[in-house]
C-alpha cells in the first residue's frame, strides 16, 4: 500500500537507522557538500511524503514554501543579528503560516482541483518574487547571506563539516517530529481522512481544519528545508521558489515511496546523488531522471523504500513459515 | 429541556428540477425508536442526510429542541450527540476493526484528536462497543476483511463511538444473513430508551416489531405517521408500499 501504515511504534527501527545514515553520510559520500545538499532535500521531500503518504494530499505547491523558507531565512540573516537557528525556525514558521493561508483557500476543493490550486499558488509565488525585486533581488536572488553561529557565539558554522552537522541535526529532528505526529492521535485522524474523508466527517472530525493543519505542517517542513538551503549555499537563488522546485520535491517523494518518512531520505538521496553523477556525464541528465520516474511509477508503485520494506516483510514471513507449521497470512 | 427532540419543519430538497423531499414535517421524540420507511427513491436517505448535516435543505429548518441546526455541518452535529451509519458500508477498510471504533470514540474528544506529542490513548472505551457488536474476536483484523454482516455491525459500532443521544441507522440490515439479523435487531432495540434511534429499514417484519413510531415516505412526501399498528392498518400505506404480504 502506498501509505503510512497504521501505527508504527515510536521511535522505531528506522529512527535509529536514520541516525546512523546521517552520521555516516559525510564519510561515505565524495564530498561533505553533497551530504549537506542531500539532507536539505530529504527534509523538502519529507513535506511531500507526509502530505501524500499520511493525509493523501498531493501538493504541487511545496516549492513555494521551500522558497519562502529560503528567502525568509536570507532576509532575516541579511537584515538582523539573529543566529542561524532562530533564522531557520522563523523562516519555517513563515512558510507554515503561508501554507495555512494557501490551505484555507485550497481545501475547499478536493482531488484534481485541489492539486491545480496548489500549482496556481506556486506559480503566483514565483512571479511575486520577481515583482518584489527590491526585497528579493529579482532574477539575481539574494546573495552574500552571512552564516552566523547557531545561537549567540555558540556553534560557529565556518567549516562545511560544521554546516553539515547543523543541517543533519535539523534533518534528524524533522524526521523524528514527523514520525511522532504520524503515530499520535492527530496522525490517526489524518490517516482516517486519507482513507475515507466522508466517514471521518460523519464521525465528527472537521476534515477541512485537519487538512489545513496538515498543510501548515507540510509547509513548515518545506520552509525548514528552504531555510537549510540558504544556510548551505549562503545565498537564495530564484530556483528555490520556481514551480520546478515543487515538481522536484514531489518526484523525490514518489521515487523514495510515500509509505514511510524514510522514503523521503531515500528518494532525495537517490535524486541528489544521481544528479551529481549524471550531470558530469551528460547535460541532458534530467531526461534520465524522467525515465527513472516513469519506470518507478510503472513497476515500483511503492517507491524504492516501500519496495525494500515489502521484500524484507516477505523474507521475514518466509522465515516464519519455515519455522512454524501454521501458514502465516501476509 | 433535558432531552430535546429533533424537529424537521417544512423541509424540502430539490436536485435541479427534481423534488427529492417536499414539505416534510417530522418530530423525533427522545427515547423513541422511530423508523422511516417507503419505497426506493422515496427520499429516506435524503431526509437522513438533511437531519444529520450531510446535505443542506433547499427550504425549511432542522431544529434540535429550540436550536436551529439547519446549516450546521455533519461533524458539528456529532458533538451535539447526533451520529449516523451509512446505507452503503462506509468504513476505514485498511485500518483494523478496533482502530475504526477507536477513531469514532476519539472524535468527540477534541483535545485528544489534536494531540501530536504522544501515542494514542489506550483508555478510550473501545472494548464495550466491540462486545456490543460482537466483534471482539476480529478486533485486530483489517476491517476490509470482515464479512458483509460483520461490516454492517461495525457500521453501527462506529455510530455508537461518540456515545450519541441520537443514532441514525440507514438500512443496517441490508444484505445481512438471517443468522445475523436477529442479533443486530436486538442490538438496535437495546439502544433505546437511553438513546433515540432513527432507522431506515426495508425489512418490514423487523420494523413493525421494534419501532415505537413509523413515518412512511412516498415520492418525497410523508404520507402517514403512527404506531406500527396504525401503519399496518392504514389503507393508503398498504396500497403504496406494504402490498398484500403483511
Amino acid at each position: 500500500m502506498n501509505t503510512f501504515s497504521a501505527y508504527r511504534p515510536f521511535p522505531d527501527a528506522t529512527t535509529g537507522a536514520l541516525a546512523i545514515v546521517l552520521v555516516a553520510l559525510p564519510f561515505v559520500l565524495p564530498s561533505v557538500t553533497l551530504a549537506s545538499e542531500l539532507v536539505v532535500f530529504a527534509v523538502g521531500a519529507l513535506s511531500c511524503t507526509f502530505l501524500l503518504g499520511l493525509v493523501g494530499l498531493l501538493s504541487f505547491g511545496q516549492g513555494l514554501f521551500f522558497g519562502i523558507g529560503a528567502y525568509g531565512a536570507a532576509l532575516i540573516l541579511l537584515h538582523s543579528n539573529s543566529g542561524s537557528l532562530v533564522a531557520v525556525l522563523a523562516a519555517a514558521a513563515m512558510a507554515a503560516i503561508a501554507a495555512a493561508i494557501v490551505g484555507f483557500l485550497s481545501v475547499r476543493r478536493r482531488g484534481i482541483y485541489f492539486v491545480m490550486l496548489t500549482l496556481a499558488f506556486a506559480q503566483m509565488g514565483y512571479f511575486a518574487m520577481l515583482a518584489l525585486k527590491n526585497v528579493t533581488g529579482g532574477e539575481n536572488g539574494l546573495t552574500g547571506v552571512p552564516r552566523p553561529p547557531i545561537v549567540a557565539d555558540l556553534g560557529v558554522l565556518a567549516h562545511p563539516q560544521a554546516v553539515y552537522a547543523f543541517l543533519a541535526a535539523i534533518c534528524f529532528l524533522a524526521f523524528v517530529l514527523t514520525q511522532r505526529v504520524a503515530s499520535s492521535p492527530l496522525g490517526s485522524v489524518l490517516r482516517a481522512i486519507r482513507e475515507n474523508d466522508i466517514r471521518a466527517d460523519a464521525l465528527g472530525y472537521d476534515v477541512r481544519l485537519f487538512k489545513i493543519a496538515a498543510l501548515a505542517f507540510g509547509g513548515f517542513l518545506a520552509g525548514l528545508a528552504g531555510a537549510m538551503h540558504t544556510i548551505f549555499l549562503g545565498l537564495a537563488p530564484p530556483n528555490t521558489i520556481e514551480p520546478e522546485m515543487s515538481e522536484r520535491l514531489v518526484i523525490m517523494a514518489i521515487i523514495g515511496g510515500t509509505g514511510s518518512p524514510m522514503g523521503a531520505l531515500i528518494g532525495a538521496g537517490f535524486y541528489v546523488l544521481l544528479a551529481d553523477f549524471l550531470s558530469t556525464l551528460w547535460p541532458r541528465w534530467l531526461m534520465i531522471i524522467a525515465f527513472l520516474m516513469i519506470a518507478i511509477v510503472l513497476f515500483l508503485p511503492n517507491g524504492l523504500w516501500g519496495s525494500a520494506e515489502l521484500l524484507i516483510g516477505r523474507w521475514k514471513s518466509h522465515r516464519a513459515r519455515a519455522v512454524s507449521p501454521e501458514p502465516v497470512d501476509g | 429541556m433535558d432531552r430535546p427532540g429533533i424537529i424537521a419543519e417544512n423541509v424540502g430538497v430539490r436536485f435541479g428540477g427534481f423534488r427529492a423531499l417536499n414539505r416534510i414535517d417530522l418530530e423525533i421524540t427522545p427515547g423513541n425508536l422511530h423508523s422511516i420507511i417507503g419505497p426506493n427513491g422515496a427520499g429516506k436517505t435524503t431526509l437522513f442526510n438533511v437531519l444529520t448535516g450531510r446535505l443542506q435543505p433547499s427550504e425549511g429548518h432542522v431544529r434540535l429542541g429550540v436550536r436551529d441546526i439547519t446549516r450546521m455541518a455533519a461533524h458539528g452535529r456529532v458533538h451535539l450527540g447526533i451520529a449516523r451509519s451509512f446505507q452503503v458500508t462506509n468504513i476505514f477498510h485498511n485500518l483494523t476493526v478496533a482502530e475504526n471504533i477507536r477513531l469514532a470514540v476519539q472524535a468527540v474528544r477534541r483535545a485528544e484528536s489534536w494531540t501530536f506529542w504522544r501515542g494514542v490513548n489506550p483508555d478510550l472505551n473501545v472494548e464495550e462497543i466491540l462486545a456490543a457488536t460482537g466483534l471482539q474476536a476480529r478486533a485486530a483484523d483489517r476491517a476490509g476483511t470482515l464479512s458483509h454482516g460483520a461490516q454492517r455491525a461495525l457500521e453501527i459500532g462506529m455510530a455508537l463511538g461518540s456515545d450519541p443521544r441520537y443514532v441514525f441507522l440507514d438500512e443496517p440490515l441490508a444484505g445481512v444473513s438471517i443468522d445475523d439479523i436477529h442479533r443486530i435487531k436486538n442490538l438496535i432495540r437495546s439502544l433505546t430508551p437511553r438513546r433515540t434511534v432513527v432507522l431506515i429499514e426495508h425489512n418490514m417484519r423487523v420494523v413493525l416489531d421494534i419501532s415505537d413510531r413509523i413515518t412512511v415516505l412516498a415520492q418525497g412526501e410523508a404520507i402517514a405517521e403512527g404506531t406500527p399498528a396504525d401503519i399496518r392498518a392504514n389503507p393508503l400505506v398498504r396500497a403504496a408500499y406494504l402490498g398484500a404480504s403483511v
